[in-house]
């Protein structure tokens, strides 16, 4: 008598049960490489793949002509053909995958190693065209143009090639050709685990992160010239994709330095400004400089945070003992604990400090200086301060100290002229972090 | 301390249905292999069943936000969503299964058992491939159910609501395919055995 489980009804015969075994025993189809690369990467890079349709175009037939017609436009097709070809092929050379000619120069390597014979030369051949796709994958990465399909190809051609050449070197009976072929397999190993690396944090650098679907955001304007959503500020809520759109209106034209951000996501909330300040000054003539080590965007609200900055000159001035008044245009913000700010000295090398405690989180701080070495000269903007604070029970990417978004805005702001424009900002997290993308 | 694979998949589920995007791709990781294979069995072409399991993938994506566990893991949830992508597509097709060969073959080298000989590979790949082909052969709704209740491992529940069916119908389409199978497999038997006699005879005569 058979046995009740979780397949069958009690009492069923043992061939039925016989069956069930045989059909468990049916492997599964695995994936082709090329296809599980492309979805570790997609998957890990939280892309959206381009979906083919799934129809196919059918084969259609040709009718030809007569005979003789026919033998005539096959013959003059293939002269031209391999005239073209030549040409094609000389101009193919420097192409990569998704140029038109990038077919010519695949075509070109298949046809040379057809007509190549001596395993030597075979896997030399071999671990050429392997280089040339890593290349290709460096030319990618270096562009940062991480796309899924052609990182998969050219992963898996370069695959294919050393595995060619792994072939070949095994029928080699000299030992120092193969050992030499040995070792270039070894280092595009080597060139494949860079390149991987590369990937992940390019992908990381360029902004293909994780959107932030469904951040509260607010965009405003302290200026009084630039008039997002028709008034003085717009809000909203990202979408999937990360994207919030409105429109600005700025009769004037738009100065990006004047708008500032809030966001809320993930128990955190972050003001900032939309263009971050590169923490370095100079005067009007140039005579004067100063740098702000590690400037950063935000700060805890009502914590001291200190920030060295180093006074150079390129006009032979000295820069020791200088005398230098740090102030925060919004007033939002104490400078060594005095709210109108605060003057400091340069020492010997022309190194200063000072201390920046943001007491408002309503308006971004604008930090200037002034330098007095007889004469006032004034510094700029040196640093444009927001902050982040914790809201909710939970926050993810607390550690941050910086923004854990990075915002990207079509049209770029700078571009923005006079009148009304529609942007659209894509709001991404920086803190997810990235898994490998091979299984 | 490795955690409970139930348990982190409940943690990404979540996160996907928060709108994580990663986390959904994480999901999909740890199923996608399967589905593959179900939607492979189904069109019998490698670019159709890579462009179906992308497709899946997108229309995971947009969808996870309503997924409720409601008795459906998310990996049957996720083959729902392929089965249907799976008939749209042969409906559009309207063309018959391609090589089964080719699907039965496909692969199975590589899975064969460690420590095997190649005789024995061979002789394992042809039986799986000539009881694939039975399988594939029966009437499309009893080879649906086995295929996915003993190679994809879904029990009775998900099956039914992968196919859109009752836990009963899914039951007697298993009895029928499995009573179906076991007369097409002994009529093979019976078939090889008479020409293995009759090879033998000649011999004998000769």
């Amino acid at each position: 008598m058979g046995t009740t489980n979780r397949f069958t009804r009690a009492g069923e015969p043992e061939d039925y049960l016989a069956v069930v075994d045989q059909i468990r025993c049916i492997p599964r189809v695995r994936p082709r490489s090329r296809f599980r690369i492309k979805v570790a990467i997609i998957t890990a890079l939280g892309l959206t793949p381009r979906v083919a349709g799934v129809e196919r175009t059918e084969n259609r037939r040709v009718a030809y002509g007569t005979t003789f017609r026919r033998l005539a436009v096959v013959s003059i097709s293939l002269v031209l053909s391999v005239v073209l070809f030549m040409g094609l092929s000389i101009l193919a050379q420097g192409s990569n995958p998704g140029d038109a000619l990038y077919f010519v120069k695949r075509a070109g390597e298949k046809m040379q190693l057809a007509f190549t014979w001596n395993p030597v030369e075979k896997a030399e051949k071999s671990l050429d065209f392997a280089d040339r796709r890593l290349t290709e994958l460096n030319q990618m990465v270096a562009s940062k143009n991480i796309d899924p399909d052609n990182i998969a190809y050219l992963s898996e051609e370069c695959e294919r090639h050393q595995q060619a050449a792994s072939s070949y070197a095994a029928d080699v009976a000299d030992d120092g050709k193969s050992a030499t072929l040995n070792t270039h397999i070894k280092e595009i190993d080597r060139q494949k685990s860079s390149i991987k690396e590369k990937i992940v944090s390019t992908a990381g650098a360029s902004g293909i992160l994780e959107p932030a679907f469904g951040a509260a955001i607010t965009v405003k304007d302290f200026s009084g010239n630039a008039y997002p959503g028709g008034s003085d500020s717009v809000s909203g809520r990202t979408d999937r994709e990360g994207r919030f759109a409105f429109q600005v209106s700025a009769p004037d034209g738009l100065d990006p330095a004047t708008l500032q951000t809030v966001i809320e996501l993930d128990g955190r909330r972050e003001v900032a400004p939309l263009v971050a300040s590169d923490g370095r000054g100079s005067t009007e003539d140039g005579s004067y400089q100063i740098a702000i080590e590690n400037p950063g965007t935000l700060v805890p609200l009502n914590q001291d945070v200190q920030y060295e900055a180093a006074l150079a000159s390129t006009a032979v001035m000295p820069v020791a003992g200088r005398t230098i008044h740090v102030k925060d245009l919004t007033s939002s913000s104490c400078i060594n604990g005095v709210p109108s700010g605060a003057t400091i000295r340069t020492d010997s090398e022309g190194k200063c400090s000072f201390t920046v405690k943001k007491n408002s989180e309503g308006k971004v701080s604008v930090i200037t200086m002034v330098l007095d070495d007889g004469q006032k000269r004034d510094l700029g903007e040196v640093l444009r301060l927001g902050t982040v604070s914790r809201i909710g029970g939970s926050a993810n990417a607390w550690g941050m100290t910086d923004s854990a978004f990075t915002l990207e805005s079509n049209p770029p702001l700078e571009s923005i002229k006079a009148g009304k424009t529609k942007v659209t900002l894509t709001l991404r997290k920086k803190y997810q972090k990235l898994t490998d993308y091979i299984d | 301390m490795s955690k409970d694979p139930e348990v982190v998949l409940k943690g990404l589920v979540e996160r996907a249905k928060g709108g994580d995007r990663v986390a959904y791709g994480n999901i999909f990781r740890l199923c996608y292999k399967d589905m593959y294979d179900y939607v492979y069995r189904r069109v019998g072409n490698v670019s159709d069943a890579e462009d179906i399991s992308m497709q899946v993938f997108v229309q995971g994506l947009q969808a996870i936000g309503s997924y409720q566990e409601r008795g459906l893991s998310v990996k049957a949830w996720l083959f729902r969503i392929a089965h249907n992508a799976v008939v749209d597509f042969l409906r559009r097709r309207k063309a018959p299964l391609e090589d089964l060969d080719q699907i039965a073959e496909t692969k199975v080298l590589s899975r064969a058992e460690d420590g095997c000989d190649i005789e024995e590979r061979v002789a394992f790949m042809e039986s799986m491939g000539q009881l694939y082909k039975e399988i594939a052969s029966l009437p499309a709704a009893q080879s649906e159910v086995l295929i996915l209740r003993f190679i994809e491992d879904m029990n009775v529940a998900e099956t039914a609501s992968i196919l859109g069916k009752k836990g009963s119908t899914v039951r007697a389409l298993q009895f029928k395919g499995i009573r179906n199978l076991r007369l097409k497999l002994g009529e093979a038997d019976t078939a090889a055995e008479a020409q293995r006699s009759a090879a033998g005879s000649n011999d004998h005569d000769l």
